[in-house]
């Protein structure tokens, strides 16, 4: 900066000194950028006016953002819910009867955890980060309601709930069911399995009887299903009923452990002891429906017939002929020889080992045939809690 | 004049002459004209994106409004499943459910209904025999759709009464379709903004035993 001499002389200034050194006896004024202040102001200026716009802009993508979240939270949750509600109403096992039902998991009324879900809680992988609830509650004699709450993002919460009713005949899920990991075998011999509803007096391969078809095998778990899907699909033309062919399907799971004891302490049952049958006999007749349990493995070499309930607590294995009307339960599985011929008219339950069906064989679902068998003995056949209704709490 | 005054009136500025007012006005206008038409385009985009995610937006909360309350037709408290589906047409459903289990389906949101109104271009929305009431604006006389199919996916084509008993009572599974179509926010363009929603519904109530 040039000092001024004392008296002031006219100093030049700086911002003209810089037009000038432009080259130019411009007769504007120095620019505006170069007054003090100026820029800041003009910043100013126009952060005022952007400052809404953008803030208009961040709202708008903010609450679109928060709708897109609410929608997807809530879809979310209604998923998982519709999982662990269809988890639930597969966990729940054929019962003998529902007294215990609302006793929650230990069984005891009157405890912190009545009205919990009594079968076991939702596996990790349905819901994934969300919590899921279940509760089962009465609403009248025979009728109960599964309900499966899912929580989730910011509170999110998804409620749907499935009617359940106590059936009145015994569940029946399949002309043959197995326990997980029984492997069914078919030779090839003629054998029909077949989960269309018969008559006592129906041949193989022509019912006349009514209502749905049930499946021709069930498993209670999906892995064991798939698998008995693929290894009897060469045989899909001896293996009939509910679905596409071969009928193999998932049901509800059946407590074979707590029906043997219930059969084996009934006063009505009729012992055999396995080592000592004879070659030929009848478990009963139609008429005369029997309650029998055999003790250890059963090998039926001759000719043997019966009717109702025959248990037999170690593995039964035919060679000779068996014709039969009602409930077949086999704890350590079924063997029939390449020589067996074998009818049975109602349905065939194995809780183990093997199911090979190498005879000449005819496995036949027959609803009439298992409603007179539980007639004669109530107490063995365990009933299912049937879908009656859903609902998602809106 | 003095040296001093002649140095003076030279450091003054002079001002600007009227044809550099009038070109930098000319050139101000053309600048503000194309700030201007930019503006008004960047400001009809933004109205069309807008308009379109209005109508998206609309669409998919009818059909969620709608699916949440078709999906659980039939459902009845007391354990004994009604008829799901009252009347169906292309363009009307009527369905029904028992939420309180009292056996009639008279209480309130069990007996809906679905159609459109085509003078007011609306979706509407009835329950029980109370007057069908707006649910989403500016939907075309063909903009709700319903197909009809049953167990065996075989679609079920409604008659002029719509379907009859036993068709109703075979159907498991209902697409439905929402169309809307907003006014567009630029008056030199007449063609609305569209926007549709579908989706298929599956009875959870029909065939349970």
């Amino acid at each position: 900066m040039q000092d001024c001499p004392d008296p002031p002389c006219e100093c030049p200034d700086p911002a003209r000194q810089r037009a000038g050194r432009a080259g130019s006896s411009s007769r504007f004024p120095a620019p505006l950028a170069d007054a003090p202040g100026f820029a800041l102001l003009a910043v100013l200026l126009a952060l005022a006016l952007l400052l809404p716009l953008g803030g208009l802009a961040v709202l708008e993508a903010r609450s679109a953002l928060v709708i897109a979240q609410n929608l997807r939270a809530r879809a979310e949750a209604r998923v998982a819910a519709e999982a662990a509600l269809e988890w639930a109403a597969a966990a729940v096992p054929a019962l003998w009867d529902t007294s215990t039902l609302a006793a929650g998991p230990d069984g005891s009324s009157g405890t912190a955890d009545d009205g919990a879900f009594p079968f076991g809680a939702v596996p990790d992988a349905l819901c994934q980060t969300l919590s899921c609830e279940l509760s089962l509650a009465p609403l009248k004699p025979a009728l109960w309601r599964l309900r499966a709450t899912a929580r989730g993002f910011r509170g999110t919460a998804a409620t749907v709930e499935r009617i359940l009713a106590w059936s009145t005949v015994p569940y029946s899920p399949a002309a043959a069911y197995a326990a997980p990991g029984v492997a069914p075998r078919l030779g090839t011999d003629p054998v029909l399995v077949d989960g269309s509803p018969y008559r006592p007096v129906d041949p193989p391969g022509l019912p006349t009887g009514t209502g749905p078809p049930d499946f021709a095998f069930a498993f209670p778990d999906a892995r064991s299903a798939e698998e008995a899907r693929s290894a009897l699909a060469p045989h899909r033309d001896h293996i009939a009923g509910r679905g596409e062919s071969p009928s193999v399907g998932q049901a509800t799971r059946i407590d074979l452990a707590a029906l043997a004891a219930r059969a084996a302490g009934n006063g009505q049952a009729t012992s055999y002891e396995g080592s000592l049958l004879p070659d030929s006999g009848e478990f009963g007749a139609p008429g005369r429906p029997e309650l029998a349990v055999v003790e250890g493995n059963a090998v039926l070499r001759g000719s043997w017939s019966g009717a109702g309930i025959l248990l037999v607590r170690g593995q039964l294995e035919i060679t000779g002929e068996l014709r039969y009307e009602g409930l077949v339960v086999a704890e350590r599985g079924v063997a029939l020889d390449s020589g067996a011929r074998v009818s049975v008219h109602g349905a065939l339950w194995v809780a183990g080992g093997v199911l090979d069906l190498f005879g000449t064989a005819a496995v036949l679902a027959c609803p009439e045939c298992m409603g007179r068998a539980s007639e004669a003995f109530p107490e063995i056949l365990p009933h299912a809690l049937e879908p009656r209704g859903w609902r998602e709490i809106l | 004049m003095s040296a001093t005054a002649k140095r003076r009136a030279a450091a003054q500025p002079a001002g600007a002459s009227t044809l550099e007012v009038l070109v930098a006005a000319a050139l101000l206008a053309v600048f503000s004209t194309l700030a201007h038409s930019f503006a008004r385009s960047c400001f009809r985009s933004a109205a069309a994106l807008q308009a379109r995610a209005d109508a998206a937006e609309s669409a998919y909360l009818a059909l969620s409004l709608l699916v949440g309350e078709l999906r659980q037709a039939g459902y009845s408290a007391s354990g004994n499943l009604i008829g799901a589906i009252a009347s169906a047409e292309d363009s009307r459903l009527r369905f029904a459910a028992d939420f309180d289990g009292d056996g009639d389906t008279d209480d309130a949101n069990e007996n809906v209904s679905y159609g459109s109104d085509a003078a007011r271009g609306t979706l509407t929305r009835a329950s029980g025999s109370g007057s069908p009431q707006p649910v989403i604006d500016h939907v075309p006389p063909t903009g709700l759709r319903f197909a009809y199919f049953d167990a065996r996916g075989q679609q079920l084509f409604p008659g002029p009464d719509g379907l009859d008993a036993q068709q109703r009572s075979a159907v498991r599974r209902i697409d439905v379709r929402i169309e809307v179509e907003e006014p567009n926010p630029d008056p030199a363009l007449r063609a609305p903004i569209k926007a549709a929603a579908a989706t298929s519904v599956t009875l959870r109530n029909a065939g349970l035993p």
